[in-house]
């Protein structure tokens, strides 16, 4: 007699099922809003949580299972990376600036998207969207790991790498992904998302992992380019979670639609004005180059987002506001925020440089419409100083924008030498801008915009010195003592990179490596 | 527009006049000489004249500027608030009502920049 075996195992749906909303209960002790605080009062309506779907449906226990497995696999190149004096194989020691930048500048910002998801996966009343926001905090957790552990190999050889937490507090650049990481971590659940999931994963954040990921193979970085895979599977579920997310939310009520739109715009151009650090490593830090700025600019951004929001046209979803003058600043922002880079050199924690004839070749190739006639005489200029003996360093602080934070450098979209600049007048007190689109951002929310902590106006209030420092005393000099402040080792972490203790160490350690 | 938040939210403005130490925080801006890449920010007591302020603060910080060494600061031009403004340069900045955190452009359009082209 034929018997009917039971069926072992579950499907896929099935457990999707059992291990999201199965795992949910209606709460009967307090009232669904007191558990849940913080899911309404944006102003975002949700009908039917149970409309949320992960794409992946995934469930913790394979999740488990599939980040273990790319652990051991990543752990075991970190090893052999190090075996095998891995930093020597880099095509050169200017390469190490972009790691410096990205461990200064990105991975911070890694654990502040953590903290950001493990509390939107602790607030949203629907299940299935809070195990995914938990299983992306705990992504982006092992994200700031395994870079700490690649990058931990650099910081025994070479300057900068030290200090991350204390500089990511104080340093003047860092304040701009410091602040756009503490704005979203700030803002209701339902802006983190669309910022950090949309705007962020989804829509800008292939001009961050490709470009890096691609230009650390070229430069024979394998240590960052298996983070870098190991990281990307992560990172095409976020994405795939960004696009799921702002769905759910306009397809749940048209009420919905104007509320994303104001973040759309906010955080789209708050994203692209980060992302300028990375147009500077693409176009500037990288020996050998993978793509401009302006080519990764106009695939990742004007092709992929162009597309995207062709498909959200159907929900009354327009471009971000300051679509068109982002994507006029493709020809000069990597340019422009290398140059102010290069002037305040001797205050940034990695090295800048002179470009060789072969380089700025490449990048008059790349940026026909701007670069001879507006940065070539610059950088140039800039170089003949320094075989002069006269490299140029920039003591006096710049002004910084109240809202991204980046000194006033970008220039009036058209008009390449006007810088650009804006002006509001918030209860008596006066706020500068880089651009209408920063302007736009603290009018929208000016009571938290007050409260920038912005780090040229901190120094001059006499907040960034070492506590034991006499700012009275006669040999007072300001810079050094907040550059000490910041933890800087003088000398060694900032200024030119040429002469600088990171290219004597590479050369000498490579000519071991490959000569008697 | 506002904040939206779930309960109060109002906090002090963090770059209030009285936490400079008497001092008032002034910006420069050198209109079409983007060699220097940004708009100078320097803490300045108000009693101050503006000449002072330019030759101690803004003069050695654009001097790498062929240009710099050119100015006639008794010509040059000024904005202020997006407007011309004309200040007296032997008046201090609290007489030429340059305020807390204001924003000052000088235009000095014989002076080209680099290459005639505003760099």
């Amino acid at each position: 007699m034929d018997m009917k075996a039971t069926k072992k195992k579950l499907g896929i749906k099935e457990r999707y099922a059992h291990m999201t909303r199965g795992l949910g209960w209606e709460p009967t002790y307090q009232p669904a809003d007191a558990v849940f605080p913080y899911d309404k009062y944006e102003g975002i309506k949700i009908h039917d949580w149970d409309k949320w779907v992960d794409p992946f449906r995934l469930t913790m226990d394979a999740y488990w299972k599939y980040q273990g497995e790319k652990d051991r696999k990543l752990y075991a190149v970190i090893d052999a990376f190090a075996q095998n004096n891995g930093h020597l194989n880099i095509t050169d020691a200017r390469y190490l600036s972009a790691i410096k930048l990205f461990w200064q500048g990105v991975s911070p910002l890694e654990n502040y998207v953590v903290q950001g998801f493990a509390r939107a996966g602790r607030h949203f009343r629907g299940e299935a969207s809070r195990v995914a926001c938990q299983m992306q905090a705990v992504d982006e957790l092992r994200h700031y790991q395994t870079q700490a552990h690649s990058i931990s190999n650099y910081n025994k050889y070479y300057n900068g790498f030290h200090s991350q937490r204390h500089m990511w507090d104080r340093v003047w650049y860092l304040s701009v992904p410091k602040s756009f990481g503490e704005d979203a971590l700030t803002a209701g659940p339902f802006e983190f998302l669309i910022a950090i999931s949309f705007s962020f994963e989804y829509v800008l954040t292939n001009l961050l992992f490709v470009p890096f990921m691609s230009g650390a193979a070229y430069n024979g970085d394998m240590s960052t380019v298996t983070f870098g895979f190991s990281a990307q599977s992560d990172e095409s579920r976020h994405m795939t979670l960004g696009i799921e997310a702002i769905k759910f939310l306009l397809e749940q009520d048209p009420a919905n639609v104007p509320i994303v739109q104001g973040w759309i715009d906010k955080w789209f151009w708050r994203g692209s004005k980060v992302l300028a650090l990375v147009g500077m490593m693409m176009d500037y830090m990288l020996p050998k180059r993978v793509m401009s700025w302006k080519e990764a600019w106009e695939i990742y951004a004007e092709e992929n987002g162009g597309a995207l929001f062709r498909d959200l046209a159907r929900y009354g979803i327009r471009p971000p506001k300051g679509w068109a003058d982002a994507c006029e600043a493709k020809d000069h922002i990597s340019h422009q925020v290398w140059l102010l880079f290069y002037e305040y050199g001797g205050a940034a924690a990695f090295h800048t440089w002179s470009l060789t004839n072969e380089e700025l070749d490449w990048l008059s190739a790349k940026y026909p419409d701007s670069f001879d006639k507006y940065y070539r005489p610059r950088l140039e200029f800039l170089r003949d100083k320094h075989a002069r003996g006269e490299r140029v360093y920039q003591s006096t602080l710049p002004t910084l924008c109240t809202t991204c934070q980046i000194p006033l450098c970008f220039t009036e979209p058209g008009d390449p030498t006007k810088i650009s600049h804006r002006e509001t007048v918030y209860e008596d007190e006066k706020y500068v801008f880089c651009s209408v689109h920063c302007q736009e951002i603290f009018c929208n929310e000016p009571e938290k915009f007050v409260q920038s902590w912005l780090p040229v106006n901190q120094i001059y209030q006499g907040n960034c010195f070492n506590p034991d420092v006499d700012p009275t005393a006669p040999d007072f000099d300001p810079l050094k003592a907040v550059l000490e402040y910041f933890k800087y080792n003088l000398g060694r972490d900032n200024g030119e990179f040429e002469g600088s203790e990171d290219q004597r160490n590479f050369a000498m350690w490579r000519g071991q490596a490959s000569k008697n | 527009m506002s904040v939206i938040a779930l309960g109060p939210y109002k906090f002090a403005p963090r770059d209030q006049v009285k936490n400079f130490h008497g001092n008032i925080l002034v910006n420069f801006c050198w209109d079409r000489h983007v060699l220097v890449t940004a708009p100078f920010a320097v803490a300045l007591p108000p009693t101050m004249t503006l000449r002072e302020a330019i030759m101690a603060r803004i003069a050695p910080s654009i001097a790498f500027h062929p240009d710099a060494r050119k100015i006639d600061w008794n010509t040059v031009q000024w904005e202020k608030d997006h407007k011309p403004w004309q200040p007296d340069l032997d008046k201090s900045l609290a007489e030429n009502k340059v305020g807390h955190k204001d924003y000052l452009v000088f235009i000095t359009p014989e002076l080209k920049g680099l290459n005639n082209t505003g760099l």
